[in-house]
């Protein structure tokens, strides 16, 4: 793991199988992930079942492929959905003084009180669970902290000679804080939305393995751990393969959002 | 023979910029800072002028109360006026300053390195104006910015715009930033010590791009510096601070020669010169310059250092007169016009 190469490399080839089997779920030549194939049940590894079965039989193999579409749904679109609003609220905050900036603080500072994951289970509660409603829910719980970051990163670049450039050049205050601040502070909103991916998908697992995730039959990782838990003693391959999925593409993406971090420190210390 | 410069002026019509009783205080701890007092300025069109000034003498905040881009806090006394071209600048909305920016008053820092983004492309940069203000589409904006890169003396214009502002040299980078200014024809230029973060053969190249540039096209120049040397071979007048006032105002000959303010006279000694005997000791003006907090002191803000001080300077503060040649200045006892 020491070479930076085998740092980038491994993490993108496991996520590239992982996208792989996600958006190919339906076209590879996977069982049906809710045949009930009672002969195999609770079976290991076998030509028919390449990763084995689940408690009623299901393929392991196809059940994970289609639940990670819905693991990578929700940790594409919910860091995206913090990333977009956070970073908007932030720029505000940082930007405007009085009012905007008040109110913007203290809706952020009650939100980062609030035990994120009991919010995201009374929001699902509330609107039903559904993949969008999860994905919604993640979405709104990581706000505050994209917000933060977008904050702490625009104050000292709006002190930088180049925005009163762009002011004496007559540049609207949209215009300051969307094209002069925002490039400049990407690199580190898009690091963390990385590592925000990792952390969805163990929340969306989270939300799954309680029941008010993604609804059965649907196959989500978490769920299928869930599932897995009651035959823990007996059949550990149940839990165990859809948890080593999780773990490995959490991973992955925490390597890629590390050597990416490293790279940009790197880049912004010869810089300045 | 002098007399004081009236209140209600009218300026002549060829004028550009006037300031009138241009008075900007700042809030602190210390009380209120007094930072521009009674500034009055007339620009003609296409002139040169230095403004000359000590480290905290006013001549960034004049620069910036012009554009309006003083700190929100800043108050401006009352009854001040910016005419620029028939508009008084003080009176305008921040909508109607934005096409006045950038468009009609363009600006150069002194930093070439901070004054530009540094994630951004240069093309992306001087493209940008160009579409704010002048409208124009994407492939006529990047035309027009190769012809302003290769206006302002960098070679291969087509490379240099995908280059970010790390690429470039400190003199090539001042260079974009001139371009920038320059990028809409604005009708007014204000370098803010253009030259103080270069290389003193970059500070020459520069001071005579920028000399060039407005003989081209008849720009109105105001170059701001602490040299002096800079401004005489820049400007076609100088206009002296101190302490917030403008306290001598003169063509630059008329300045380096005859200068009637004992600040402006003292600065002028003060410049160490090639044919001064080695390792002699140079010329020094005895203090600092006081900074004022409340209520602006009736008396010469120059009086304590001043060798030529009289019983009038310390109760009395001089007004800013004006003598038939033009020549203005605030003293009660000047030196005699030689």
């Amino acid at each position: 793991m020491g070479k930076p190469v085998l740092r980038m490399a491994l993490p993108l080839v496991w996520l590239a199988v992982v996208f792989t089997c996600a958006f190919g779920a339906d076209v590879l030549p996977f069982a049906s992930p809710s045949d009930m194939d009672f002969a195999a049940a609770e079976q290991g590894p076998s030509a028919a079942h390449p990763l084995g079965a689940d408690l009623d039989g299901r393929d392991l193999l196809s059940r994970l492929a289609h639940g990670a579409r819905i693991s990578l749904t929700v940790s594409l679109i919910a860091p995206l959905i913090g990333l977009v609003l956070g970073t908007t609220l932030g720029l505000l905050s940082a930007y405007y003084a009085g009012a905007i900036r008040v109110t913007i603080l203290s809706v952020l500072d009650a939100m980062l009180a609030f035990p994120s994951l009991v919010f995201a289970l009374a929001l699902t509660v509330v609107l039903g669970p559904s993949v969008q409603n999860v994905t919604l829910a993640l979405g709104i719980m990581s706000v505050p902290a994209f917000a933060r970051i977008a904050r702490a990163n625009a104050l000292p670049l709006l002190g930088r000679e180049f925005v009163l450039a762009a002011r004496t050049a007559g540049a609207s205050d949209a215009y300051i804080m969307f094209r002069e601040i925002l490039p400049n502070m990407a690199m580190s909103l898009l690091t963390y939305a990385l590592t925000m991916m990792s952390v969805m998908i163990v929340a969306e697992g989270s939300l799954s393995f309680l029941g008010v995730g993604v609804p059965p039959p649907t196959p989500s990782w978490g769920s299928m751990i869930a599932e897995g838990r009651e035959s823990l003693e007996r059949v550990p391959h149940v839990a165990m393969i859809p948890a080593a999925a999780m773990f490995l593409t959490v991973l992955s993406l925490n390597l890629l959002g590390d050597s990416l971090r490293q790279r940009k420190a790197g880049k912004s210390g010869g810089l300045s | 023979m002098r007399e004081a410069v009236p209140m209600p002026y009218e300026a002549p019509a060829d004028t550009l910029l006037s300031v009138r009783g241009l008075g900007v205080r700042f809030p602190t701890p210390r009380g209120e800072l007094l930072a521009l007092d009674g500034v009055s300025l007339d620009l003609k069109r296409g002139s040169l002028l230095a403004i000359v000034g000590e480290s905290g003498s006013g001549k960034s905040v004049l620069s910036r109360a012009i554009l309006r881009l003083l700190p929100a806090t800043a108050r401006i006394a009352e009854g001040a006026q910016i005419m620029f071209d028939g508009m008084d600048l003080l009176q305008q909305s921040q909508r109607a300053l934005q096409k006045v920016r950038g468009r009609r008053i363009a600006m150069v820092f002194q930093d070439p390195m901070t004054a530009l983004n540094p994630v951004r492309t240069i093309g992306s940069q001087i493209v940008e104006g160009l579409r704010l203000h002048l409208g124009l589409s994407g492939a006529a904006a990047k035309t027009r910015a190769l012809q302003l890169i290769d206006q302002v003396g960098i070679t291969s214009p087509e490379q240099r715009l995908g280059q970010y502002p790390h690429e470039l040299s400190g003199g090539m980078r001042q260079r974009v930033v001139i371009a920038m200014a320059i990028a809409c024809e604005p009708e007014l230029l204000i370098a803010d010590e253009p030259t103080t973060a270069l290389d003193v053969t970059v500070q020459a190249e520069i001071l005579a791009l920028l000399r060039r540039l407005q003989a081209e096209r008849r720009m109105t120049v105001i170059l701001i510096t602490h040299d002096l040397g800079v401004a005489a071979g820049f400007a076609d007048e100088i206009a002296v601070m101190y302490a917030g006032q403008v306290v001598e105002r003169a063509p630059t000959r008329s300045v380096f020669h005859h200068a009637r303010m004992p600040y402006a006279r003292a600065l002028l000694k003060s410049i160490p010169r090639l044919d001064d005997a080695p390792h002699s000791a140079l010329f020094t003006i005895a203090g600092r310059p006081p900074t004022f907090y409340g209520a602006a002191p009736d008396a010469c803000r120059y009086a304590a250092r001043c060798e030529r001080r009289v019983a009038q300077c310390d109760t009395q503060q001089p007004p800013l007169v004006s003598e038939e040649t033009g020549h203005q200045f605030r003293c009660w006892r000047p030196l005699e016009a030689t």
